[in-house]
C-alpha cells in the first residue's frame, strides 16, 4: 500500500511537465487558421455529409458494407451475364446459328447471275493507268498559278 | 472528494462562477458564432493538452493531436445534445482520438518530453519523495522524468489512459467512468494492475531507505 502511494506521487509529478509558454495562445492562432484552411478545402459533398452525420451522431457505416455491397454488385453482375440478350425467338436464332457447321466448299451451289444488271458506262472497259507529269511537281514556282 | 470540489480543485475558475457557462457557449457554437467556440478552445487546451500529452510523451504528436480534437469537436458540435457535460463529451473525442492514434503510431517511436516547470521543487510530493529514496535523490530532474515516462509508455493505451486521468489529472472514478463509457469497477481494476505494472518499473524510485 505504502508502495502504491509512492508511485501516485511519482505520478503526480508529471504534472509539472509544461509546454512551453505562449503555447495554449499559439495554439488557439494555429487553430483558427486551420478552420480557414479546411473551410477553403472542404468540398460541398463532404460539407453536406458531415452536416447529415452530424443529424445522426451515433451512424456509422457497418464494418461489413463495403464487402456486402461488393458481393451484391458481383452478383447483379453474374446474374446480367446469366440472363438472354432479347427474346426467345431470337435466342434459339442465335443457338441455331451457333450450332451450324459453316459450308466451306468452293464450289458453289447456285449459279451466279448477272442478269438486270447494267454498265456503268457505255465505253469500253479500261483499265487505269497513271501520267506521271513532264516535270516534278516540286520543281514548280510558288508563285505559279 | 466529491466532483464539485474536484471541479472547482481542477479548474480554479469554477469556484468563482464562469462568467459564460459551457452550456451558453455551446448553444452559440451551435448557432454558427464561432467566436464562442474558440473560447471554449482557450478553457479546455490546457487540460486537454495534458491529457493527451501524458498519454503520447510527444510534444509534437500532442499538437497535432489537439488541433483534430478540437477540429472534430468543432464539426461535431450539432450533435452535442447536453446529455453529458461538455467537459466529459471533449475529453472523451480526446481519450478516444489518442487511443486510435497510438494504436497508430505502434511501439517505435521517440519521446519528446516538455520542459519540467521549476515549480517540482517546492511541491511536497517531490520533497517527501526525494527525503525518503536515496536514488530519487541522486537522480537528476530530467532522468526522473525520463524514467516516469518510459514507465507510462510500457503500460497499454487504455491502462496509461486511465492513470493519466487519475493520477495525473487528479479526476474520480466516476468522471473518468463516464469519459470511458465503461463501469467505476473496470476503472478501479485497471488502476490497479496499471499501479502493480508502474511499481515494478519505478522499483530502483520506490524502494524506501
Amino acid at each position: 500500500m505504502e508502495n502504491q502511494e509512492i508511485t501516485s506521487k511519482l505520478l503526480r509529478l508529471k504534472r509539472y511537465e509544461m509546454p512551453p509558454p505562449g503555447y495554449h495562445e499559439k495554439f488557439l492562432r494555429d487553430f483558427q487558421r486551420r478552420q480557414r484552411a479546411e473551410l477553403i478545402r472542404t468540398s460541398p459533398w463532404q460539407m453536406l455529409w458531415e452536416g447529415v452525420c452530424s443529424l445522426w451522431p451515433n451512424f456509422q457505416v457497418p464494418r461489413m458494407a463495403y464487402a456486402t455491397c461488393a458481393a451484391v454488385a458481383l452478383a447483379a453482375g453474374a446474374w446480367m451475364v446469366s440472363q438472354p440478350a432479347g427474346s426467345d425467338l431470337s435466342q434459339q436464332t442465335t443457338l441455331a446459328n451457333l450450332n451450324r457447321v459453316p459450308d466451306f466448299s468452293l464450289e458453289p451451289k447456285t449459279p451466279v447471275t448477272i442478269s438486270n444488271t447494267l454498265p456503268v458506262s457505255g465505253g469500253s472497259p479500261r483499265s487505269s493507268h497513271y501520267v506521271l507529269q513532264p516535270r516534278p511537281a516540286s520543281s514548280d514556282s510558288p508563285l505559279s498559278f | 472528494m466529491i466532483l464539485g470540489e474536484w471541479l472547482i480543485e481542477q479548474h480554479p475558475s469554477l469556484s468563482e462562477e464562469p462568467e459564460i457557462p459551457d452550456a451558453e457557449l455551446v448553444a452559440r457554437t451551435q448557432a454558427g458564432e464561432a467566436e464562442a467556440f474558440d473560447e471554449l478552445v482557450i478553457r479546455y487546451s490546457s487540460r486537454l493538452y495534458g491529457l493527451v500529452y501524458h498519454m503520447t510523451s510527444n510534444h509534437e504528436d500532442t499538437n497535432d493531436l489537439l488541433q483534430d480534437v478540437f477540429a472534430k469537436a468543432y464539426r461535431s458540435i450539432r450533435s452535442f445534445r447536453g446529455n453529458s457535460s461538455f467537459y466529459t463529451w471533449m475529453h472523451s473525442i480526446a481519450v478516444n482520438m489518442t487511443i486510435n492514434f497510438l494504436k497508430k503510431r505502434g511501439r517505435r517511436f521517440t519521446m519528446s518530453l516538455d520542459d519540467v516547470d521549476s515549480g517540482i521543487q517546492n511541491d511536497p510530493d517531490f520533497l517527501a519523495a526525494t527525503s525518503t529514496s536515496d536514488p530519487l535523490r541522486e537522480a537528476n530532474l530530467s532522468e526522473l522524468q525520463k524514467k516516469l515516462n518510459e514507465a507510462m509508455q510500457k503500460l497499454s493505451n487504455e491502462h496509461r489512459a486511465v492513470v493519466t486521468m487519475f493520477d495525473i489529472q487528479g479526476m474520480p472514478h466516476a468522471e473518468i467512468a463516464k469519459i470511458l463509457k465503461t463501469s467505476e469497477g473496470t476503472v478501479r481494476s485497471r488502476l490497479f494492475y496499471a499501479h502493480r505494472q508502474l511499481q515494478n518499473y519505478l522499483q530502483e524510485f520506490i524502494t524506501n531507505k
